[in-house]
């Protein structure tokens, strides 16, 4: 069991800052997912905790205590990688046994005649014993005699995780471990990592580009962009209460709409045209936070672009006649707009986000009018 | 599954420049070899018997075969494990390191493309027993000097060791390539699991899955080794009294210095069968572990 402490991290590579001072506390325990579009850092950042990278600057605390120089062998900390980078040429058992094979046995007892020494022998009893119980976990006992390559890939990704599990880690480091299974497993297997988090009680830190797997595993996510950690908040927090332009946009399915606006002293939110003078921010609502409304009293309106019929959401897209699209989430069960239709669209302004030039949230309560 | 007349026919005339090919100059040779093997041909003779098995009677009681045999065993158990693991260390050295990969591979791999008998020639200067470079390094290093090619006892090991100097960077490369295929998150997993040296992860990952590249390394080294002739044609001529005798030499000196045709024919089928013996290894193997994966 370990919390991890990420001090004033930072990467470069030749000219390129890959991390810029990243600050990160991960509490004992906790599920915390680090999400961000590609090239963003977080599989760097998970590299360096893991110790297969060694960062520019700053420091990496594991329960309290500095391990930036310490080998990743040292750190007690399990790793699962998106290609599960299982051994080709060993079996299921073998490959679950490496873990404790190299850390238990010397290179004598390791050796092709280890098998003469009786300290190896028992020791390879041992783990034999500890392999099943972990196969038995994760109900994998039947595949312990193939190898990686007549696996399916669920499989491959469950004798990953059981590899990295059987050590017992104080932290599992898991790097994009379900972007190789199809929609249908990632599902399952998403409440499967979730169900082994709860059931083992370990620090998880977990990679993953999609912000899906973010929100229904994690206690919390760190949101990353261009090498910072932008927000790190619960998923609810994360979702309602984005602190940045960019989370707001990453964060949620189908994407939060943005509009051009300028506010004024008292907090009236006028939506911009290009011609438009004052003090320009950026408001942002969730499909679900707005409702077609009659043309009229609507601040906003336009004509029905598309409709995405997901059968539990009817996601709308409205073309504005600024040229915005915005997609409004409607119950499949009451009205349906036609295509071509003219609509208004009625804000809930207690969920309008607005943010700055800068992307920063600006607080407050705020009116929505047409201003076009 | 069966095909039509005209697929037949396709099939046929899109085989049929390499079969030419291989029939004029694979199997035509190869058959003459054969029947020659057989009779009691002298080079430029009009005329020749069928003698049945004499020449390999022959073979067996000559003591220069059975030389030249044992010399290319020999040169074959040196070159073979020294140009391998020569081949193996600088393919994982340069794959380790960041810079200058290319020059390296370049470096190792310019023996390979150069004619060897012109490189036979700067040995032969290089080891010269007067004003050799070699020699005078072993005096400025305190070591007694030798007659590098002329000495019975070494001049083998002598041209084993240009062997080796001549083919491992040809290894070298098979090997680089069989290592960039190894993905390199298998060390990053094997760093995590604990694998406490290099020698451990070498041994956990790189061993097992260069064992394809290895098999066919070794079997093309054997073949090549076999092969040993531009050397000793240019430094030893097989001397000094058969030291350097080896069996390509043999067939060259029987069949084109003394005419013995038939005779050379007869040792050429004992060259052939060893190669083909070496070439089933490989298949074997390769089948055995094509069965497993």
């Amino acid at each position: 069991m370990a919390g991890v402490n990420i001090r004033s991290v930072a990467k470069t590579f030749g000219e390129t800052h890959v991390l810029k001072s990243v600050d990160l506390d991960i509490r004992d325990g906790e599920f915390i997912s680090l999400v961000g579009p590609s090239g963003c850092g977080k599989s760097t950042l998970l590299r360096i905790i893991a110790g297969l990278e060694q960062q520019s600057d700053g420091n990496i605390l594991l329960d309290g205590t500095a391990v930036d120089r310490m080998r990743p062998r040292d750190r007690d900390l399990a790793m699962v990688f998106q290609s599960y980078a299982l051994y080709p040429h060993l079996t299921v058992a073998e490959n679950i046994a490496v873990p404790l094979v190299m850390r238990r046995l010397n290179t004598t007892e390791r050796s092709l005649v280890g098998g003469l020494f009786p300290s190896g022998r028992g020791k390879r009893k041992e783990i034999a014993v500890e392999v099943e119980r972990v196969c038995e976990a994760l109900s994998i006992s039947m595949l312990k005699d193939r190898k990686p390559a007549a696996l399916s890939g669920g499989q491959r990704q469950r004798v990953a995780l059981a590899r990295a599990m059987v050590r017992k880690p104080s932290a599992f480091l898991m790097d994009e471990p379900l972007s190789n299974l199809d929609a249908k497993m990632r599902v399952q297997a998403r409440g499967e990592i979730a169900a082994l988090h709860r059931q083992l009680g370990s620090t998880f830190i977990y990679v993953t580009h999609d912000q899906a797997e973010a929100m229904t595993m994690s206690d919390r996510i760190a949101v990353m962009m261009g090498g910072e950690i932008l927000q790190v908040d619960t998923p609810d927090r994360i979702y309602q209460m984005p602190q940045d332009l960019r989370v707001a946009e990453f964060i949620g399915s189908p994407k939060i709409n943005v509009l051009q606006a300028v506010i004024s002293e008292n907090g009236t939110l006028s939506l911009a045209s290009p011609v438009s003078i004052g003090n320009r921010v950026h408001a942002a609502f969730r499909p679900e936070a707005a409702r077609l409304a009659g043309g009229l009293e609507a601040p906003l309106g336009g004509t029905i672009h598309h409709i995405e019929n997901l059968g539990a959401d009817l996601f709308v897209q409205v073309m504005t006649a600024g040229g915005d699209l915005v997609i409004v989430r409607c119950d499949p069960a009451g009205i349906r707009p036609a295509i071509g239709d003219k609509a208004g669209i009625h804000v809930d302004e207690t969920r309008l986000h607005v943010f700055g030039a800068d992307n920063g949230r600006i607080a407050g309560a705020f009116r929505l009018e047409g201003g076009r | 599954m069966s095909l039509s007349a005209s697929q037949n026919r396709a099939g046929l005339a899109l085989i049929a420049p390499a079969s030419v090919l291989a029939l004029l100059f694979l199997f035509a040779p190869l058959s003459s070899i054969f029947v020659l093997a057989f009779t009691d041909y002298q080079l430029g003779d009009r005329s020749l018997s069928f003698v049945g098995f004499e020449n390999f009677e022959a073979l067996a009681d000559d003591p220069t075969f059975w030389k030249s045999l044992s010399n290319t065993l020999i040169y074959s158990a040196v070159v073979v494990p020294g140009s391998m693991l020569l081949g193996l260390v600088s393919a994982l050295l340069i794959d380790a390191g960041t810079s200058l990969r290319s020059f390296y591979r370049t470096a190792f791999f310019l023996p390979v493309m150069a004619s060897l008998l012109a490189m036979a020639v700067v040995w032969e200067f290089m080891l010269h027993p007067s004003f050799g470079i070699v020699n005078a390094t072993m005096k400025a290093l305190g070591f007694a000097p030798h007659n590098w090619l002329k000495d019975g006892g070494i001049a083998l090991y002598v041209l084993a060791v240009i062997g080796i100097w001549q083919s491992f960077g040809f290894n070298m490369v098979l090997f680089m390539a069989g290592l960039s295929a190894i993905p390199r998150d298998l060390y990053d997993a094997a760093e995590m699991d604990g694998t406490p040296n290099a020698w451990a992860r070498f041994k956990l990952i790189t061993w097992p899955l260069l064992a394809p590249v290895t098999v066919f390394v070794a079997v093309t080294s054997v073949i090549r080794s076999f092969q040993v002739f531009d050397t000793v044609h240019a430094l030893t001529q097989g001397g000094p009294n058969k030291a350097t005798e080896v069996l390509l030499y043999t067939i060259y000196a029987e069949g084109f210095e003394f005419f013995r045709s038939g005779h050379a024919a007869a040792i050429t089928i004992v060259f052939i069968l060893l190669v083909v013996g070496v070439s089933l290894l490989r298949f074997v193997s390769l089948k055995k572990n094509g069965a497993s994966a």
